[in-house]
């Protein structure tokens, strides 16, 4: 019997895995040696928010819009409902769904980093990697999930091919 | 005078109607309704061209109290209100196409299972009125039969 299994990848499944493996990188250590890439810890949380983590959602928001033929007054009632449920500080969505995510997950972001003034503090690098993981699980990763599992429903995610897992 | 609504009305017409919109109804994306959307329509003119030549018009308005030529417009204004004040503010308002198309679809299937309760309507109250004439009738009897 073949130990490979094959999975249906979607469009939007890989968009979704890749928005998620980003933002994944963007908060871990940086490998010894990667001078690129600067720990989250050492930047201010103004910095962190404006450099690092809204421009990935920014384009994750982007790859995962629906197409001109779902029906967009439900996806949006479902999308703002959605958000409003899992606590993400929205009231309303404007004409633009990325522009009014953004201003959620900024608000969110900014309740969570901005009113804490011990991230301030240069010493604070573990504190601050530990409220940046946390502000993101909290704002960030939920309104991409979402996005994701409307997406799925209302089956737009075209099928793109396999992958293969196993030796 | 007699109201026969399905002389003019034609009965498996209705029927055809209110079996395909129900069937087309479970739409997922624009394509669909708008496919749907015509096929309803298409239902709506029928039924008000015939309501035009026959009675349907007061037998609706008698049973529903409503206007049928107005009863889909109404019920567009009304549902889609409705749909907003429900769903928040989400960034469309009462004249976003894709909704009152939606809605319209509904409101079409509305006036068809209307359309269609219409003879049984009318068919159990005749049955009514006879059942209740032979009640009064055996009363009656009764009644003389005790006075004997």
């Amino acid at each position: 019997m073949s130990d490979v299994v094959r999975v249906r990848m979607t469009r939007l499944d890989r968009a979704y895995e890749e928005c998620r493996a980003a933002i994944s990188e963007a908060l871990a250590e940086p490998e010894p040696g990667d001078v690129k890439h600067v720990p989250i810890g050492l930047l201010e949380p103004k910095k962190f928010m404006e450099d690092v983590i809204l421009p990935l959602t920014q384009g994750c928001l982007v790859e995962l819009l629906p197409p001109p033929n779902v029906l967009m007054f439900e996806y949006r009632r479902r999308l703002l409902r959605g958000l409003q449920y899992e606590g993400i500080p929205i009231t309303r969505l404007g004409p633009s769904i990325v522009d009014s995510l953004m201003s959620a997950v900024i608000a969110c972001l900014e309740s969570h980093l901005l009113s804490n003034k011990e991230l301030t503090s240069s010493h604070a690098i573990r504190e601050r990697e530990r409220e940046y993981r946390r502000a993101v699980s909290s704002c960030v990763l939920p309104v991409i999930k979402i996005m994701y599992d409307l997406a799925s429903e209302y089956g737009y995610a075209q099928a793109q091919g396999e992958m293969r897992v196993g030796p | 005078m007699t109201y026969v609504p399905k002389r003019l009305v034609r009965e498996e017409s209705i029927e055809n109607c209110l079996n395909e919109l129900q069937r087309r109804a479970n739409f997922h994306n624009v394509p669909e309704l708008v496919y749907a959307l015509s096929y309803a329509r298409e239902c709506m003119r029928a039924i008000l061209r015939n309501a035009e030549h026959s009675e349907l018009a007061d037998l609706f308005e008698a049973a529903y109290g409503e206007d049928i030529r107005q009863f889909v417009p109404n019920c567009i204004e009304e549902r889609v209100r409705e749909y907003l004040r429900e769903a928040g503010d989400i960034g469309i308002d009462e004249h976003d196409e894709q909704l009152r198309s939606y809605v319209e679809y509904f409101c079409i299937l509305g006036l068809v299972f209307r359309v269609h309760a219409l003879p049984r309507t009318e068919q159990k109250r005749e049955q009514s009125i006879t059942e209740k004439k032979a009640t009064i009738a055996k009363e009656l009897r009764s009644n003389g039969t005790d006075e004997e």
